[in-house]
């Protein structure tokens, strides 16, 4: 009789943790996430970069794996833009036509460039030119790096459906 | 009642104790024991607290004469990874030998490293001090973080992203002391001191011009009895010859060196003793040498502030 007490206290005790952490699992399951729609713009942009030094690859940079540049990385919205790197030199204007991934509503940009670290006593910066086609620049922002730093930064504007830019500010 | 009472006590005792059990197993962290204390430091900054971060060689030590002690081997005996410099810095390759004989996996930090080369009596021998290089040190962590991957997959990212942070630190590391450097007239950019141990220091920041931009030194690159160590008649000819010639302003010694031969030096040719660098070990803990960027800062600074005068 004792030990069916015990036995009976015992499957209550670890029963009810039991209970407790399933329901708190199924809780995290249960909580719904939306995803925001956005609206993928169809025109065809032009980038056009121009540094202020001819890219070299950077002995800073985390290599762990073998896919990993390290010289020059440009995301729109975090989906990266392949680039001839090799073609990027100092005061010269890369063209890359036919760029993708921009939205209606907010847009980001993020660029990252080494610069030679025989210069690290120099400012340096890339001018970073968006524009539509044949039209006139969208957006026209330079992303300066004080000494020996990294060339890297963020631009953050805004498109509308016809592909018009809202407002433009670099972080 | 009081049966039953103890009956459920005991009980729950022994789920508290499994429950407590499996939390201790998911958190306790797994060792790393590396030979030299620069080594930790980069391994602690990969490994955060996932794992316990050892250094064999104490604060002060001289790898290249370090006799492993009974402790050592309980040590590595203990740790889940080992970790050395490599190009011979460990005197005999003791570490090496510490984690074969403990069946351990080591990892050299220097693999693919550009080394640099001197020649000693007809010898040419790598240099093994490349960390005074933050741009080589960059290749210690890139190694270090892809042992921890390999180590713990589960984990990849966070190590990575730990990497990329001190990497940063790196490159800012870099551009100050350079800037620093910067200071001292190019003429008065001559650096001696007891060993051979800041040859990638002096190519990297460019000291030492008439001497192809390599360390001035009475003692050799090994303070042991390997090839092209120790010091010789000739080379302590050629240093004092060096300073008299090149109107050195100050000679430095070294924390893990005796500092009777640079004094002597010093005293032959009426320079000052411009300070004690971080050589082959960084500082006791509470110092400021006690890192890595540590020891870098406070070197540049001494030299900095001898030589500029």
């Amino acid at each position: 009789m004792r030990f069916i007490l015990t036995a009976c206290i015992w499957i209550i005790i670890v029963g009810g943790l039991w209970l407790y952490t399933q329901q708190r699992q199924q809780a995290e399951v249960g909580l719904e996430r939306s995803e925001p729609q956005l609206v993928v713009l169809e025109q065809q942009w032009d980038l056009l970069l121009t540094p202020t030094f001819s890219v070299e690859p950077d002995p800073f940079a985390l290599q762990v794996t073998d896919e990993q540049d390290t010289a020059f990385e440009i995301r729109i919205n975090g989906e990266p833009v392949p680039v001839a790197v090799d073609n990027l030199q100092r005061g010269v204007p890369l063209r890359v036509t036919g760029v993708t991934g921009l939205v209606a509503g907010q847009n980001e940009i993020f660029v990252q460039a080494s610069p030679p670290l025989e210069e690290s006593g120099r400012s340096h910066g890339i001018r970073i030119q968006l524009s539509r086609g044949d039209t006139s620049s969208q957006l026209d922002q330079t992303i300066w790096a004080g000494e020996g730093a990294l060339v890297m930064g963020t631009l953050n504007f805004a498109l509308t459906a016809q592909g018009e830019t809202e407002d433009a500010h670099e972080h | 009642m009081r049966r039953i009472l103890l009956a459920v006590l005991t009980c729950g005792l022994l789920l508290l104790a499994a429950l407590l059990s499996e939390a201790s197993e998911a958190t306790t962290p797994f060792k790393v024991v590396a030979s030299t204390t620069q080594i930790a430091d980069f391994a602690r900054q990969i490994v955060g607290d996932r794992g316990d971060v050892r250094s064999i060689l104490a604060p002060g030590a001289d790898p290249h004469t370090y006799q492993p002690t009974p402790a050592d081997v309980q040590l590595v005996l203990a740790a889940d990874l080992c970790l050395e410099n490599g190009m011979h810095l460990e005197g005999k390759s003791w570490m090496a030998t510490l984690a074969k004989d403990a069946g351990k996996p080591l990892v050299t930090a220097t693999d693919g490293l550009e080394p640099l080369r001197i020649t000693d009596g007809g010898e040419s021998i790598m240099d093994p001090h490349a960390w005074f290089s933050p741009r080589n040190v960059a290749v210690y962590v890139n190694n270090i973080t892809r042992a921890m991957m390999e180590f713990d997959p589960s984990h990849s990212k966070e190590y990575q992203a730990r990497a990329k942070l001190y990497l940063q630190q790196l490159r800012v590391l870099d551009s100050w002391v350079r800037e620093q450097v910067n200071q001292i007239p190019p003429q008065r950019r001559i650096l001696v001191t007891t060993h051979d141990a800041f040859n990638y220091f002096c190519r990297e920041y460019k000291f030492n011009p008439e001497n192809d931009f390599l360390s001035i030194a009475p003692v050799g690159w090994s303070t042991g009895a390997e090839v092209g160590a120790g010091i010789t008649p000739e080379r302590r000819r050629m240093v004092v010859q060096s300073i008299k010639d090149s109107g050195a302003p100050a000679i430095f010694v070294e924390t893990t060196i005796n500092p009777k031969q640079i004094r002597e030096i010093a005293s032959e040719t009426g320079v000052k003793i411009g300070g004690e660098l971080y050589s082959d070990s960084m500082g006791p803990e509470g110092s400021a040498g006690e890192t890595y960027i540590g020891m870098m800062r406070e070197n540049v600074l001494l030299i900095v502030n001898a030589l500029s005068q």
